[in-house]
């Protein structure tokens, strides 16, 4: 029996009765349309490289015995799945050596960054599940590659599907397998393979640059050295919102990264910055003071609608959406000293939700709406802080350095930030409750104001079957 | 009383200044103003609104005056007293040159948050446009621009560097 490998991972009540051994770990609730709730470690296998093996379309999908199963992780205590690799059961072929060792290497290193696994090194016989994957060729230039999740309990296969990708794309197939093998236990999209907008260059030199989230595939966006600031992408990842001051003058431009053409989307009398993509695509908020001071806006794309938000004779500035695009925080200074408030689209009774500090400035609302990270100075330093809608609870998240531009993953568990620590300057991420901090990128001259883009990066990595 | 005697102290030192003042710095601005739009990545229809025309310059009395940058506080944007002194004389180089149009351009130092600090600028140069209109300035001849901490003129950090770099500039167009 080969079970499909879909976008839910198809178990059924198997998968939840296989687990008892580790009913004690509180590793995650599987959640089936009946409601049946179970815990279950799972564990990842080997790769083994079978040399010679046609990798295409053997598996017909025996989907109808299967029930669809979403898993849930467990909110904030989101406890870790177990995996591990198991040595092939194969000799690898000198020739695939290689290549196998890389795809292994960047896949743990992107399970690991995805924060839902604990890798075993060595799992024991007592794992519920596992992955056994296979990777066959070169054909030509052509790797193909056989993941195949399996519960180690009753042998059944609870995630299967082949990829092809070129040699030199190795790297790319292994993101690809691996935000595939996050969705397929989670219910969440992967960030491996995801890219991001950032801003590095000399101040007033500098230009728009997008590179994938591993730091490879660096492009260049916008030729012209200038001011350029606050990148923020379309929901569907094809164009990016940013200042720039090429004109002599601050403007808000869309370039539209398939065909490279680029709009003056705002370039009113003063300034016109911060632009935030709605997340349903059809409005930009912005901050503009051609009504006298910065005051927050929404325009429509097609600039047909315009919308002012707020009314005080100070600073309001920074919006950024709540994910049902109802409301908006932003910063304001009404009470003497920044701080973060929240307001409608009506641009009524804009409430408060940062108290604590005289300076909190920034704010990024999460995907899940559930908090918004924004950067307060503590002891004359500049933090990633996160607080709820509400503004009951606060976390503090960095403590080395000056740190900037908190900007959300499209999947909610992580955040990332520029820093300025010495040589510890560059772009980070970290989890969501300020775990596993690391630098991804430290190029270019003093790289800033990262943006995380909503979708998969186009990978030349194609899904064989499901 | 006061800001007659400061108008008269003014004009006698503008009197004197001759050409010597600062000049005005057409080089770069006048070059990007030139070419709005078109420095902007690849090709595209501006769909921009209500796009601020660009005015010619006339030399004129440019040459003439010197205006003077005044300076803030650490995250504020509101005029302490030696501002003022400085914005009124400014004022009435401008009230004696009508002639002259004007860019205020504000700075921040480099602490805080980027976007925001775009923000503050825009409002320390708009505190200082709003004292020049309310002396009687045409608001017409004045605009105002952000470089956020963009510009500093010390780069280094320390507190005399961000206190140099706390400004407005008054960039005569």
């Amino acid at each position: 029996m080969r079970p499909s490998a879909n976008a839910h991972i198809s178990a059924g009540e198997r998968a939840c009765a296989g687990a008892p051994t580790s009913a004690k770990r509180p590793v995650l609730s599987l959640i089936p349309a009946a409601a049946v709730t179970a815990l279950a470690a799972l564990a990842v296998a080997a790769l083994i490289l079978t040399p010679a093996l046609t990798a295409l379309l053997l598996l017909p999908p025996d989907a109808a015995a299967q029930t669809d199963v979403r898993l849930r992780v467990t909110a904030q205590g989101r406890a870790a799945i177990r995996i591990g690799f198991l040595e092939p059961e194969k000799e690898i072929a000198d020739d695939m050596a290689g290549y196998h060792e890389e795809f292994l290497e960047i896949l743990k290193d992107d399970l690991e960054m995805s924060g839902y696994f604990e890798l075993v090194e060595d799992p024991g016989k007592g794992e519920p599940h596992a992955l056994v994957g296979t990777m066959t060729g070169p054909r030509g230039s052509e790797l193909s590659f056989d993941v195949n999740l399996v519960d180690r309990v009753s042998g059944q296969s609870i995630f299967r599907r082949k990829y092809a990708a070129e040699t030199d794309r190795i790297g790319m197939a292994a993101h690809v397998v691996a935000d595939d093998i996050v969705y397929a236990l989670t219910g969440r999209q992967g960030i491996a393979n995801t890219q991001m907008a950032f801003v590095a260059g000399k101040k007033g030199e500098a230009s728009l640059y997008t590179v994938h989230i591993d730091g490879s595939g660096l492009e260049r966006i916008t030729q012209t050295p200038s001011i350029v600031m606050t990148p923020s992408w379309s929901p569907d990842a094809t164009r990016i919102a940013y200042v720039s001051y090429a004109s002599g003058d601050p403007a808000v431009y869309v370039t539209d990264l398939e065909d490279r053409t680029t709009v003056r989307f705002s370039a009113f009398q003063g300034m016109n910055g911060m632009p935030a993509w709605s997340p349903d695509g059809s409005r930009i908020a912005l901050t503009l003071s051609k009504d006298g001071n910065p005051e927050v806006y929404v325009i429509s794309v097609d600039g047909k609608t315009r919308k002012r938000l707020t009314r005080y004779s100070g600073i309001d500035c920074s919006p950024t959406w709540a994910p049902n695009g109802f409301e908006l925080a932003f910063t304001s200074d009404r009470t003497g000293y920044p701080q973060i408030y929240a307001v409608d689209m009506e641009g009524l009774s804009p409430r408060r939700i940062t108290y604590e500090g005289s300076y909190n400035t920034s704010p990024a609302w999460s995907p899940e709406g559930d908090l918004i990270a924004y950067v307060s100075r503590i002891d004359g330093r500049f933090q990633i802080c996160t607080v709820d809608p509400f503004g009951i609870t606060t976390s503090i998240l960095t403590e080395e350095g000056d740190n900037e531009y908190p900007n959300w993953s499209p999947d909610g568990m992580h955040i990332i930030y520029s820093s300025q620590a010495g040589s510890k300057s560059g772009i980070y991420i970290m989890n969501r409750d300020g775990s596993g901090k690391r630098r991804i990128y430290k190029d270019l001259v003093n790289p800033r104001s990262p943006a995380w883009s909503a979708q998969p990066r186009q990978a030349k990595v194609e899904p064989l079957e499901d | 009383m006061r800001l007659l005697l400061i108008l008269a102290l003014v004009m006698c030192v503008a009197a004197m200044a001759g050409c010597g003042g600062k000049k005005a710095r057409p080089p770069e601005d006048m070059d990007q103003m030139g070419e709005q739009g078109g420095r902007t990545p690849g090709e595209g229809d501006e769909a921009g609104a209500a796009d601020e025309p660009v005015t010619p310059i006339e030399p004129g009395d440019a040459d003439k005056i010197k205006l003077n940058r005044i300076y803030f506080d650490y995250d504020k944007y509101n005029l302490d007293d030696d501002s003022i002194t400085t914005l009124a004389e400014n004022a009435a180089a401008l009230m004696d040159n009508p002639s002259v149009k004007i860019r205020i351009e504000g700075h921040c130092d480099s602490r805080g948050t980027e976007d925001y600090n775009l923000a503050l600028g825009e409002k320390r140069a708009l505190a200082a446009r709003d004292y020049l209109v309310n002396f009687g300035i045409a608001q017409s001849r004045i605009s105002v621009i952000s470089y956020g901490e963009e510009r500093p003129i010390d780069p280094t950090e320390n507190e005399k560097a961000w206190a140099k770099n706390r400004r407005a500039e008054f960039d005569i167009r």
